[in-house]
């Protein structure tokens, strides 16, 4: 099967070079891992002024099964500010002869917003191209001209996983005048060739093998070679920018899009002024303050124009009382100005992926607004678009990262708030009954700092999605029934206290005159990385936390211990892990539980030794007691 | 369309007798706006306390008829976590020809300030249209100042071109709904088939009335109106129409909050509503035209269309191809198999649905490409042509949902079936590894309506009758130190063969290989082998070595085994206390594993697992567990099987604690000891 593949591939790639000679032979390694191969991927950017750019790219892949076809790319994005000039996709079979062509118009045009989004300029123009063979090959062509040259496309030709690339070539030019910066990224070792002069630059490469994604790996874009490109004066949605450093462009970013944005009628100053009368502490105003903007507004998205980027005005969101991220966060901020706090819009790349902004790459990134209140020996952070989360939480969303402050004094590049493993700390206390037939629980759940991220929501939801929740969370305990659940949500101390009461007659296993029981009942740590024979990157694990249990179990009456668990120890790079089962008394035992997972970047080398710690985790926590009929 | 006529004045009587109803838009009472909860689900985070909806016809010199559907949500938002209701979404269809738009919409927010209702009111800047594509735009219509407590009021009214098509009136939601109050006037011209969907009580009243429209208009260019005369005057015209229509009233209390449940064929099946679907047409000027009544009406409808039964008579494209291959046969049956999967191999699925051609055979064939009617309609035609007795089978794809009346709109997905004495093979050729007698899941879906070329039609039902057998023979060898080898056969049939092509027949062995370890943390699979993987209909055979390292556990001086291995189910797929909505099991299905395990030198059995033998109601399904020694080795059988595709929820009760006893005595203990 693969060496007929092989075969309908040389004949393919010779037949292409007869077509056109920018077509070398095809290396064979190309072929490894892939699902398709980037024959050629061209794109040239020409900056004529700092309002307007002509980018035109053309790329030619060939597809080898199923899962390639979404590295065809037949798509062009466009706006109010950006046109596509040119948009075609060719198909060629296997033998390099053009079977199907088409234009423009055959492209499907359709809004590039998701569900959840009221209005955006933003579209897409694509085409779903229904392969009878594989492999073929389809060609793209695209041409947009636009306004907006604060995006400057990246070179970034290995933008997926099982994907070769056989040729990429960026070229950028621009007039001498306009001046640009650029950034490369990883580029050793992959024997890229470039060229930068005062009025652009060339890049290309050859032959790049296709890579696999590993499980806990860095994020594609931070190992795959890529350069950065940003103009020193730039255009935004009818705004001309100015910027070399995050200063200057926070400072382009206060001065363009958030100064005069601010202003509030003067009843509503005066409504949160009275709020706060009589509270000296800043941070309990700005708790009053957020807990207001919580009570009165709600979050919508939409984007239009230069609005993707301008806050809506703090007079029309008080009015409305709705915004999006960067509305309800300039309201925010205008609201705590009124009281005599002085706070930050604040840019960052949410997801709880943890992506900074690049600290030595200035240019137009983020995708969110929060806010930053400094005082003075703290700093508090505030997610404007929320109307549940607690005043100074950041939850994955937000995390540990670099984002950038703005303000009158320009832009500051800052780290979001980092939460220590034992600050994500859960505690569960319980104590376990069991019968010859079934299981009593009744259990205690503490959570902070990141593990509170997941809890904090339940004490919204209904009864049978709580139910369901707490099914899954147990999933490995057959037949449970939640008999009792509350849960208190401290938002003050930002901590939940989870209450609840299980039974099940589907724990227990029995071995005749014995039953078998896993004191792990109610916190086990089931995941063990994928197995991997040849780990080729750095193993990262992005958030650590603590977990500590304590489980009083009472032993079946009649029986007695046979064997009991033996105790576990284990301290590494990777964290900590400690069980240990203790006899108190003739009916009863106390199970303790510590694991402690650090965060980290670890070398690859040390990839099956935490594999080996997370299967020892795992294999602990399903040990068994055996207790036996007396 | 330009309009070259500007319609000054469009008198109806259509709201003459519409009671009044006591709700009116942006009238609230105290207590509405004072209420913390609702007060029959006290979790619900929103309601809407009202609904009100009409939809009437108007009748348009120059356009014909259209209709103008208004509707009226009053909401109360009771927690933070309902403020989404503050949003409301409307699509509006737009194929170019015919389009609906919207207007007249308003907006209300009442909140209590200082003892006091405060309303705010809905701005332009609140309404969003945004472009979905060339056939869909979406309003979505979102109301200042919400908070929790607040009520709203939207109101909004769409016209539409579609008049043969109505959209269901919903009145389930995620939230319990207080009073639904509906009514739909429609003329004689058209005839509606109307039912409900959903377990809660809706009451239906109907009255059939006499209606008058009185009309002017300017002509600015010769018209030709498309009814009733009327008198010339300086350009303007004046027209009358007269006609009985047909009031639907619509009311239903109380309904709560819509559940989700997984398992399902179609959860939308199960949500409350009122469908319409246009039954016929009766004008003037055109005469009756019947669109469906029963399904073998619709059945007759569907097979006069151009792209349906038009096409099936279009062999002249293929007679060649088809000649050719038939010729090698002299057994008559034969070739049926060999089209089938000549156009299996030849044609690739576009992956659009439909019961008619998009492209129609000749393209189809050139491009080796086309939707679900393309390809199976060619089939249909390429049997008949060979000399069998094939017919299409109209289906409603799951996703589609079940077909509740007969319309042309409860089809979405068409198959071949031959008839053999008063049997069917049914053909579904859109997947390369679908084999004769096998449906993908998607089509599925209760009955189908076979419909042949004199006009009559059967009903055909879709569920396999064949239960999808999965047999696996293992043999472990357990060692004392932990370790565990096995090798394990599997053969699959029917459905199951089908699932398990479906997701690896492009794969190569590796990663088939590769995936599979993947799933399992404690077995690494040494080597996989399949047989009959790329030939549908055949029973597909994967055979693996494995070495496992958590099967045994040793405490003490004794071994406790998990004699499943990874085979065990640990977890039973049903949670949920109580269950509204019936158990799709899409196919029936039997599965056999049979073990044997090889106890380590030195060691004997100290206990085995009882055997266990169970049933469902009625012998819809049955469970057999047995254990027992033999000498060195033990030999476990587990066997269950599921005789129906869909069960009632009556059943559920029995189907989770079915899974129950099933998942404990797969995962109960061998114990060994040493000799």
């Amino acid at each position: 099967m693969r060496i007929f593949l092989l075969l309908i591939f040389i004949v393919s790639c010779d037949t292409i070079s007869a077509q056109d000679n920018n077509f070398s032979k095809l290396n064979l390694s190309l072929l490894k891992n892939a699902d398709a191969i980037v024959r050629l991927d061209q794109m040239t950017v020409d900056v004529k002024s700092s309002d307007f750019m002509e980018v035109n790219s053309s790329r030619i892949v060939t597809v080898l099964n199923e899962e390639g076809v979404e590295a065809v790319h037949a798509m062009a994005y466009y706006d109010k500010e950006t046109s596509i000039k040119k948009l075609s996709l060719t198909i060629y079979d296997a033998n390099g002869k053009e079977i199907e062509s088409y234009k423009e118009k055959d492209f499907v045009d359709q809004t590039a917003t998701g569900e959840g989004t009221l209005y955006s300029d933003s579209r897409i123009k694509y085409l779903n191209y229904t392969p009878t063979k594989y492999p073929y090959t389809a060609e793209v062509i695209t041409k947009y001209t636009t306004s907006d040259t604060a995006f400057m496309p990246r070179w970034y030709f290995l933008d997926g996983y099982k994907v070769s690339v056989e040729i990429s070539e960026f070229t950028l030019n621009l007039p001498s005048n306009l001046k640009f910066r650029h950034k490369e990224n990883n580029l050793e070792s992959f024997g890229v060739t470039g060229n930068v002069s005062g009025t652009g630059v060339n890049y290309s490469v050859k032959n790049i093998p296709a890579i696999t994604s590993e499980d806990l790996d860095p994020a594609l874009i931070d190992f795959a070679p890529n350069v950065q490109f940003a103009l020193e004066d730039f255009h935004l949605k009818g705004v001309d920018g100015h910027a070399t450093t995050w200063k200057e462009f926070g400072g382009w970013i206060y001065n363009s899009l958030l100064k005069g944005r601010g202003e509030l009628s003067p009843s509503t100053i005066q409504k949160v002024q009275t709020l706060v009368r009589g509270v000296n502490d800043p941070k309990e105003k700005i708790k009053i303050i957020y807990q207001f903007v919580q009570d009165n507004t709600r979050y919508i998205s939409v984007q239009m124009g230069i609005g993707g980027w301008e806050p809506i005005s703090a007079k029309e969101v008080d009015r409305v009382k709705y915004g999006d991220c960067k509305g309800l966060t300039n309201y925010t901020m205008s609201l705590l100005k009124a009281v005599g706090v002085e706070s930050y819009y604040t840019i960052v790349s949410a997801g709880p992926n943890m992506r900074s902004l690049d600290f030595d790459f200035p240019s137009l990134q983020g995708n969110h607004a929060f806010l930053n209140v400094p005082l003075a020996d703290e700093e508090l952070w505030l997610e404007c678009t929320s109307q549940v989360v607690p005043a100074n939480f950041s939850g994955t969303f937000t995390d540990d990262r670099y984002v950038l402050k703005v303000g009158p004094n320009g832009g500051e590049m800052v780290k979001s708030r980092h939460y220590a493993p034992e600050q994500s700390k859960q505690i569960t206390k319980a104590k376990i009954t069991i019968s010859e037939s079934e299981v009593k629980a009744r259990v205690e759940i503490k959570s902070t700092g990141i593990q509170y991220n997941q809890k904090y929501g339940l004490s919204n939801e209904s009864k049978e999605d709580v139910e369901k929740y707490y099914k899954d969370y147990w999933d490995y305990v057959n037949d449970v029934h939640i008999l009792n659940h509350s849960i208190e949500n401290d938002r003050d101390n930002i901590i939940t206290t989870e209450n609840i009461d299980i039974i099940t007659s589907g724990y227990l296993s029995r071995a005749g005159e014995r039953l078998l029981f896993a004191p792990n009942m109610l916190n086990r740590n089931e995941y063990v990385p994928k197995r991997s024979k040849d780990r080729k990157r750095d193993v990262v694990i992005k958030r650590g936390y603590l977990d500590e249990d304590d489980f009083e179990i009472i032993i079946p009456a009649g029986y007695k211990i046979e064997s009991n668990l033996k105790q576990t120890k284990l301290s590494n790079e990777f964290g900590e892990f400690e069980v240990s089962v203790e006899q108190i008394s003739e009916s009863t035992l106390r199970y303790k539980r510590k694991l402690l997972l650090k965060p980290g970047k670890f070398s690859k080398i040390n990839y099956d030794n935490y594999r080996d710690f997370r299967k020892t985790i795992s294999r602990v926590d399903a040990s068994k007691i055996v207790f036996i009929k007396k | 369309m330009k309009l070259h006529i500007t319609i000054i004045l469009a008198l109806c009587s259509f709201f003459v007798n519409a009671q009044s109803s006591e709700v009116k838009f942006g009238k609230v009472s105290m207590d509405e706006v004072r209420q913390k909860e609702h007060s029959l689900d006290k979790e619900a985070d929103a309601a809407i306390l009202f609904q009100k909806e009409r939809l009437v016809y108007d009748y348009n010199p120059e356009k014909g008829f259209n209709y103008s559907r208004k509707v009226h949500y009053r909401i109360k938002i009771y927690k933070k976590s309902g403020l989404s209701w503050s949003t409301i979404t409307v699509p509006l269809r737009n194929n170019g020809a015919l389009k609906q738009k919207i207007y007249g919409v308003e907006g209300l927010t009442f909140n209590i300030q200082n003892n006091k209702i405060v309303k705010d009111k809905l701005k332009k800047d609140g309404v969003f249209t945004q472009n979905i594509n060339k056939y869909e735009d979406k309003v979505s219509i979102t109301l200042p100042n919400v908070k929790e407590g607040s009520i709203i009021d939207i109101e909004y009214e769409i016209a539409s071109d579609f008049v043969g098509s109505i959209a269901p009136f919903v009145v389930q939601y995620g939230i319990p709904v207080n009073l639904v109050d509906i009514k739909v006037e429609i003329p004689e011209y058209f005839n509606y088939k109307k039912n409900t969907r959903g377990f809660y009580p809706v009451k239906i009243g109907e009255v059939t009335e006499k209606k008058k429209i009185d009309f002017q208009y300017r002509e600015e260019r010769d018209t030709k109106a498309f009814l009733g005369g009327g008198e010339q005057s300086q350009g303007i015209r004046r027209g009358n129409l007269e006609y009985f229509e047909t009031d639907y009233s619509i009311t239903a209390n109380n309904i709560p909050a819509f559940k989700e449940e997984q398992y399902t064929d179609n959860i939308e099946n199960y949500r409350s509503a009122i469908v319409f679907e246009l039954e016929s047409t009766k004008f003037p000027s055109e005469g009756y035209r019947m669109y469906s009544q029963t399904w073998g009406d619709v059945a007759n409808v569907i097979y006069k269309y151009d792209d349906f039964g038009g096409e099936l008579s279009k062999d002249k494209v293929f007679r060649k191809d088809i000649d050719i291959l038939i010729s090698k046969y002299t057994d008559k049956a034969e070739p049926a198999a060999s089209i089938y999967n000549y156009v299996k191999e030849k044609i690739v699925w576009d992956g659009y649905y439909g019961f008619g051609c998009e492209n129609g055979f000749e393209k189809t064939l050139e491009e080796q490409k086309g939707n679900v009617a393309d390809i199976n309609l060619m089939l249909t035609s390429m049997l008949r042509y060979a000399g069998f007795k094939a017919n299409p089978v109209l289906v409603s794809t799951k996703k589609h949902g079940i077909p509740l009346f007969p319309t042309t709109n409860g089809f979405n997905y068409v198959i071949a079936a031959i008839e053999n004495d008063g049997d069917y093979i049914l053909l579904d050729a859109t997947n390369n590894m679908l084999a004769v007698n096998e449906l993908p899941n998607r089509a599925i879906n209760w009955y189908g309506r076979l419909v042949r070329e004199d006009g009559t039609s059967t009903s055909i039902d879709l569920s396999p009758k064949k239960i999808s057998s999965k047999t696996i023979f293992m043999n472990v060898k357990l060692q004392e130190d932990g370790l565990v080898n096995g090798n394990m056969r599997t053969s699959l049939t029917d459905n199951l063969a089908y699932d398990y092509r479906d997701t690896n027949g492009s794969k190569s062995i590796e990663d088939i290989k590769e995936e599979k370890s993947e799933l399992l943390t404690y077995t690494e699979i040494l080597n996989l082998e399949v047989k009959n993987l790329n030939v549908p209909g055949l029973s597909m055979v994967e055979t693996i070595s494995f070495e496992n390292e958590n099967g045994l556990e040793r405490i003490g001086e004794k071994i406790y085994v998990d004699p499943m291995l990874f085979l065990a189910i640990k977890e039973n797929p049903f949670k949920m206390e109580k269950r509204e909505y019936p158990i799709d099991f899409i196919f029936p299905r039997a599965e056999k594993i049979n073990i044997s395990l090889n106890i380590p030198e030195g060691y004997k059995v100290e206990y085995l697992p009882e055997n266990l033998a169970i049933g469902l109601p009625e012998g819809k399904g049955i469970y057999n567990f047995t254990m027992k020694e033999n000498g060195n080795n033990i030999q476990l059988v587990s066997s269950y099987e599921i005789k129906n595709a869909m069960f009632s929820p009556d059943y559920y009760t029995s189907i989770k604690e079915f899974y129950n006893q099933i998942v404990q005595k797969q995962t109960e203990k061998v114990v060994l000891t040493k000799i």
